[in-house]
């Protein structure tokens, strides 16, 4: 085990062996490369992408699926290309989550998934070819907003 | 920044292998044609930029951890137990 520090837990424990190298950077944070995925706690589902490289960079990060019915991860060669997919690899796709203050209008990013080839540990900031997906789609239906009652 | 004049339907060549051709112009808007081999990844710049604002965006200072979790709580028993 390694001991790194993050953003949202100080120093933590990992097993080195758990580290995604990024094949194709988070767009805005080029020359980070090395990130570690986090359960958090009590909040299934929701992980946190914190970089090896840098504590204080952590990024929310949620199943699409979880919110968005019938969501399909749609990329190009390029993109798949990357991730060096065999037979038996097990890929997981993610999105990343933006908190604002009042957190009933927290948004995901489809447009940049997080694809991750969890068997290699290798990863990319793919880009959607679906046109339907932005960068700001709402985790909560207006109707479903406790703030809209 | 290379900057080249081209008429319609001509055509620039990058790198031997990608043709780029003015398809149409009018007024303020200019139609271009890429041939490209399949592994040139070809986007609107606007795309990246898109991401990239939404990346910064989403690199929170904090997250407010039992705020969110209410939330969830609550969400999940409005939508009836649906997961």
């Amino acid at each position: 085990m390694e001991t790194i520090k993050t953003k949202a837990y100080g120093e933590i424990q990992v097993d080195p062996a758990s580290q995604i190298t990024f094949k194709r950077e988070i767009l805005g944070f080029e020359g980070l490369t090395k990130y570690y995925l986090i359960e958090m706690g009590d909040l299934p589902n929701f992980y946190w992408l914190q970089s090896a490289e840098e504590p204080e960079l952590a990024f929310v990060v949620v199943n699409p699926r979880l919110f968005v019915e019938n969501y399909k991860l749609v990329m190009d060669e390029i993109d798949w290309g990357l991730l060096e997919i065999s037979e038996n690899d097990e890929v997981i796709d993610l999105a990343i989550v933006n908190i604002p203050e009042n957190i009933h209008n927290m948004t995901m990013n489809l447009l940049g998934p997080i694809v991750i080839n969890a068997t290699k540990r290798i990863a990319i900031q793919g880009i959607s070819m679906n046109n339907a997906y932005g960068t700001k789609v709402p985790l909560f239906t207006k109707e479903l907003s406790p703030t809209n009652t | 920044m290379l900057v080249l004049s081209r008429r319609e339907e001509e055509s620039i060549i990058i790198d031997d292998t990608i043709e780029i051709k003015i398809v149409g112009i009018r007024q303020d808007q200019v139609k271009i044609g890429i041939i490209a081999p399949k592994n040139v990844k070809i986007f609107r710049k606007e795309v990246y930029q898109e991401i990239q604002e939404a990346n910064k965006a989403s690199a929170v200072s904090s997250l407010p951890f039992d705020d969110l979790k209410n939330v969830l709580k609550k969400d999940k028993k409005t939508e009836g137990g649906q997961s």
